[in-house]
Parts: structure tokens; sequence; C-alpha cells
């Protein structure tokens, strides 16, 4: 067969960047970076198993690195869940219209961003 | 176009293997385990505050509650199945090479299982384990 070299769709570069389209892909993102939490439970209950594991444990959360992780999974958990509702609606047909489809789209960001400042405010000693 | 020779009728060969007709129950699958979650998530954000300022032994007590042992033990399951099922859809996605992609997706369950056997055991372990939960080591 004759290898094709003509451009294939889509064109990512040229495409516009729109609302709908980078709630899209932030949806499989999140829903990716949110599945490495399950290292982070088997670590937890593994570690529950003696004090030192558990001190080690504790002391990996509490690492400024860890940290910026688990604000980034409480973003990703909330995006993840609200998004994730919008897309259940969408299944049962309500708002698939543009404007409600925007109008949702808006209300997910600022509910995501709003819980997850409220939510982290609450591990801050 | 030429018939090839063989015992393969020619409404096969033009169909050929068709739909699996497994597609809208993993559409299905993938919609009813995150309506399970919500309530699930919903839970575990509001059991972590506590969690995270527990010590060893307050965790143990925590897990050895029914509620919140059988809370995890659902959430733990669900998650991975839903997790799975998105990761396998992506995989379908965007790895153009069918071997690879038949692979990964095989792998991606294999993980999943082997993440689920090993909370499901750790869970029963700890939460069954010996009653004093300040021996050292069990």
């Amino acid at each position: 067969m004759q290898k094709n070299h003509r451009p294939i769709s889509p064109h990512i570069q040229i495409y516009k960047w729109q609302l709908t389209s980078v709630m899209s892909i932030l949806h499989r993102m999140t829903g990716v970076f949110l599945c490495s939490l399950v290292l982070v439970l088997v670590a937890w209950l593994v570690s529950l198993r003696n004090p030192e594991a558990f001190e080690c444990f504790k002391n990996i959360v509490h690492h400024p690195l860890t940290q910026i992780y688990l604000v980034g999974i409480i973003f990703s958990l909330f995006y993840h869940l609200s998004n994730g509702i919008r897309h259940l609606l969408w299944d049962m047909g309500y708002g698939l219209d543009l404007k409600t489809t925007y109008l949702s789209g808006w209300l997910v960001l600022s509910v995501t961003l709003l819980a997850t400042i409220f939510y982290v405010l609450l591990f801050i000693e | 176009m030429k018939q090839e020779k063989t015992m393969k009728s020619l409404v096969s060969s033009a169909k050929y293997l068709g739909s699996a007709h497994s597609g809208l129950h993993h559409w299905l699958s993938q919609r009813l385990s995150a309506l399970f979650l919500v309530p699930l998530i919903f839970w575990f954000l509001w059991q972590l505050p506590f969690i995270v300022r527990a010590d060893q032994k307050d965790s143990l007590v925590w897990l050895a509650s029914p509620v919140n042992m059988g809370g995890l033990f659902l959430l733990t399951s669900v998650f991975l199945y839903h997790g799975s099922l998105g990761l396998q859809v992506i995989l379908e996605d965007y790895v153009a090479h069918k071997g690879l992609r038949f692979l990964s997706i095989i792998a991606v369950q294999f993980a999943a299982i082997c993440f689920w056997m090993t909370s499901i055991v750790m869970i029963l372990f700890l939460a069954f384990g010996l009653p004093s939960s300040n021996v050292s080591s069990y």
C-alpha cells in the first residue's frame, strides 16, 4: 500500500482554543492523573502495618513536592467530579445547546476553583 | 476484485469481524460507576480531614469501623473499575499501533486487578488484625 503523506485531521495547531474543547481534554487529563491516587492509597495501607513505616509515609506526605501533587489531586478531583456530573446530564439529554454548554462550563470551572481553595484551607494548620 | 480461495462466505468477508457488540456495555458501565462514585467521593472528602490528622493507632481504629472499612472497600473497587475503563478508552483513542494498544489495555487491567487485590487484602488484614494496634509490627 502506498504511504499516505497527506495532512491528517485534526490539525490541533490551527484550531482556535475553545472552552468546550479545553474542558473536554482537561476531563481526560484529570482522569488519568487521578488514577495515580491508588498508589497513595496502597502506600498508606501498607505503612499502617508498623509505626516506623507510618512515620516514613507521613514524612513523604509532608514533603513540599508531595503537597503540590496533593493540591493538584484535590483540584483534579473537584474538576472531574463536577464536569463528570455535567457529562452525565448531557448523557440524559439535558443542556446540550450551545448557550447552556458554555454556562455549565463556566459553572464547573468556578465550582472547581472555589471548592479547591476552601477544601485545601481545611488542611492548613 | 479477485475472489480469494477461502471457506469464508462473501457476506462474511464484506462484514469482516464486525462489531464486538460490547460497546454499549462499556459505555453504560463507565456511567454507572461514575454515578456510584459521586456519593463515595463525597464521603471520602468528608473523612479525609480526620484521616490526615490521625496517628497510626487512630488510623487503625478508623479502619476497623465497619462503615469506614466498607466505604473504603467500595471506593477502592469502584474507583479502580472506573479508572481502568477510562484509561482503556484513552488508549483506544491515542495508541495507533494495534498490538501495542491491545497490550497496553491488558497491562492497565492487570495493574488495576493487582492494586485492587493489594488494597483489599491490606484493608481486611489491618481491620481484622491484632486487636491491640500498639504492637509495633505484625
